[in-house]
C-alpha cells in the first residue's frame, strides 16, 4: 500500500474573518483500507450560505457517490439537507429572497487507490488538480492552463432551476501517480498562481517543500506577500498537497 | 489601470441617484399606463432590492455600498428622497437601507409553470422611495448639492471605486443652467478615476430616442447637447457589460447619456451603471 504525507490549508481572503471563508476542504480519509478520498470546494461569494454548501459537498464525498449515474440524486439530496439547515422563519426579507436563488460552489474530489496509485477525479468549476513530478506538471484537471480562469465557472447549485447540465459541466478523469509524485488540489486563486509558475518553469523544488513543511503562520505570511504583490488574487485560498513516498 | 479598485467593506463604493420629481413626471408613459414618476420609483426600488440581495450574506448585509437618492422638485426643493424610515444622511450604508424599507408590498408576477403556461405568484417588493411629481425643476441646485455630497465622500474615501452618479430627468432646468455644476461633478475624481455621471433623459412618447452616443451630431437641440457634453464617457468595463449582457456594441467614446429613453432604456442604463467592475470582496 502506498504511503503518503499530506498538508491541507485554507485561508480566508484578506479583510475577511476566518468564519467568512467560503472554501471547504476534506483532507484524505481512508475508505475500506484501499482508498483515500479528499476534496475541496469553493463557495461562490455572491451567494449566501455558500460555506454551508461547500462543507456539505466535501464531507459527503466520503460516503456518497459522485458517479455520473448517481450524481443528480446526490446533489438533490444534499440540496435538501442544505435547505433544512439554512431556512428559518425569522430570516429577514432579503435573506429569504437570496435563499430562493440558493448557493453555488465549485468542487473537485479525488478517490485514490493506494495500491495502484490510480487517482479518479470528479470536478465542476475551476478548482484544479495537479500531478507534479520533479517540479514539472504531468497532468492537470479540469483546467489546463492559466488562461482558462475567469469569473464565471460552472458550479454545483442548491436550486435545481440554476443547475447547469451535468453532461456539459462535470468532468471525470483518471491518472496514475508514481512514488515521489505530488498531487495538489487548489482553489482558483492559488491554482492560477501554480499554473503560471509551472508554465514559466519557475516552480523551484523549495517552494512546494517549504509550503508543505513550514507552519501555518509562515504560509499566511507568504500568502499575504503574494497577494500584496498582486501575484495571487485576494480570494479565499485553499490548497491540499499529497506526496506519495 | 483605471476603474479597477476592489470594492470591499473596508473600501466601499457609492451610488448617487439624482431624480427629477417635477410636475411633468406625472405624465404617463405611452403603452405602459403608468406615470413616469411611478415607473421610475419602481425601477429605483427594484434596483435597491437587487443591490441589497447582492450584498446579503449569511450573517447579514455587508456594507459594500453607500447609496443616496436625491430628489428635486420645486415644492419640496432638493433633498433625500428616501422614506422617513431610512436616515436622512446623503449617502446611506446598504445594510441600513436593507433593514428599513418603508413597507413591503405584495405584488403579483407571472412566471412559467415549466409546462408551457404561466402562473401568478406573489412576490414581496420592498419600498423605500415613493413617486412624487410636483411643479418645478431645480436641477442646478440638485447638482450643487450632489457636488457637495460627492466631494464629502471623496474626502473621506479618496481610494474608493469612483462614485457613480445617475441623473434621471424628463425636462429642462427651471433654476438656471446646470452645466457648470454637472461638469464640476464629472471632474471630481478618486485615485482610481473620475466620477461617472450618467444623464438619462426620459420621454413619455419616446420619440427619436438616442442611447449612449459617441458624438452630439444627431442631437436635436442645445439642451440635449448640453446634457451630452456634461455626461461622462463610459469606461471600458461598462462598455463590456453593455456588450455582454445587453448586446450593445458601444464605441470607445460612447457617453453615459440617453435622450428620450423609454423606461426599458432607463433600466438598461441603470443596470450598466450599477454593475461592479470586479467581484465584490
Amino acid at each position: 500500500m502506498a504511503k503518503y504525507k499530506y498538508k491541507g490549508i485554507s485561508i480566508p481572503k484578506w479583510g475577511n474573518d476566518t468564519e467568512e471563508n467560503e472554501d471547504s476542504i476534506l483532507v484524505p480519509v481512508e475508505v475500506d483500507n484501499k482508498f483515500i478520498r479528499c476534496a475541496i470546494s469553493d463557495g461562490a461569494t455572491e451567494s449566501s450560505f455558500s460555506k454551508e454548501w461547500s462543507t456539505l459537498l466535501v464531507n459527503s464525498f466520503i460516503k456518497r457517490s459522485f458517479d455520473k449515474s448517481k450524481l443528480r440524486t446526490t446533489i438533490k439530496n444534499l440540496s435538501g439537507i442544505w435547505q433544512k439547515k439554512v431556512y428559518s422563519k425569522n430570516l429577514p426579507w432579503y435573506a429569504h429572497q437570496k435563499l430562493e436563488t440558493g448557493a453555488f460552489a465549485t468542487f473537485i474530489g479525488l478517490t485514490i487507490n493506494l495500491k495502484e496509485k490510480i487517482c479518479r477525479c470528479v470536478a465542476i468549476g475551476d478548482s484544479t488538480m495537479f500531478l507534479i513530478r520533479e517540479n514539472k506538471l504531468v497532468f492537470s484537471f479540469p483546467i489546463t492552463s492559466s488562461e482558462e480562469f475567469g469569473n464565471t465557472p460552472m458550479l454545483f447549485a442548491t436550486n435545481d432551476r440554476y443547475q447547469t447540465d451535468f453532461a456539459c459541466s462535470v468532468g471525470y478523469a483518471n491518472v496514475k501517480a508514481n512514488a515521489g509524485d505530488i498531487i495538489v488540489l487548489a482553489s482558483d486563486a492559488i491554482a492560477e498562481w501554480l499554473f503560471k509558475k509551472l508554465e514559466n518553469d519557475r516552480l523551484s523544488c523549495f517552494t512546494i517543500k517549504n509550503i508543505m513543511e513550514n507552519n501555518l503562520e509562515d504560509f499566511e505570511t507568504w500568502l499575504a506577500n503574494e497577494r500584496q504583490s498582486g501575484n495571487i488574487k485576494n480570494d479565499d485560498t485553499t490548497i491540499l498537497f499529497i506526496k506519495f513516498e | 489601470m483605471s476603474y479597477s479598485t476592489e470594492i470591499s467593506r473596508n473600501n466601499p463604493g457609492c451610488f448617487l441617484f439624482v431624480i427629477d420629481q417635477s410636475g411633468s413626471m406625472a405624465q404617463e408613459y405611452a403603452n405602459l399606463g403608468k406615470s413616469k414618476s411611478s415607473a421610475l420609483a419602481d425601477v429605483i426600488n427594484r434596483m435597491l432590492q437587487q443591490l441589497v440581495i447582492k450584498c446579503a450574506k449569511s450573517e447579514g448585509v455587508r456594507d459594500y455600498y453607500y447609496v443616496g437618492v436625491l430628489g428635486y422638485g420645486a415644492n419640496s426643493g432638493v433633498g433625500s428622497a428616501f422614506s422617513k424610515n431610512v436616515s436622512q444622511q446623503s449617502l446611506v450604508p446598504i445594510s441600513e437601507i436593507a433593514n428599513n424599507p418603508a413597507r413591503i408590498e405584495e405584488r403579483r408576477k407571472k412566471v412559467s409553470d415549466d409546462a408551457g403556461g404561466l402562473v401568478d405568484i406573489v412576490v414581496k417588493f420592498p419600498i423605500w422611495f415613493d413617486p412624487i411629481a410636483e411643479a418645478g425643476t431645480p436641477m442646478n441646485e440638485a447638482f450643487r448639492q450632489a457636488n457637495t455630497i460627492i466631494s464629502d465622500w471623496l474626502s473621506k474615501n479618496p481610494n474608493s471605486f469612483p462614485p457613480v452618479v445617475i441623473h434621471i430627468t424628463d425636462g429642462e432646468s427651471t433654476d438656471g443652467d446646470p452645466t457648470k455644476e454637472m461638469k464640476a461633478l464629472a471632474a471630481q475624481a478618486a485615485t482610481d478615476g473620475n466620477v461617472i455621471l450618467f444623464n438619462l433623459h426620459t420621454n413619455a412618447e419616446s420619440t427619436n430616442p438616442v442611447s449612449f452616443p459617441g458624438s452630439k451630431n444627431q442631437l436635436p437641440d442645445y439642451y440635449s447637447q448640453m446634457l451630452f457634453d456634461a455626461s461622462s464617457p463610459l469606461p471600458a468595463f461598462m462598455r463590456n457589460v453593455a456588450s455582454k449582457e445587453f448586446d450593445l456594441g458601444l464605441s470607445e467614446g460612447a457617453k453615459a447619456f440617453v435622450l428620450n429613453g423609454n423606461i426599458d432604456v432607463i433600466i438598461t442604463a441603470i443596470e450598466i451603471g450599477t454593475r461592479p467592475s470586479l467581484q465584490l470582496r
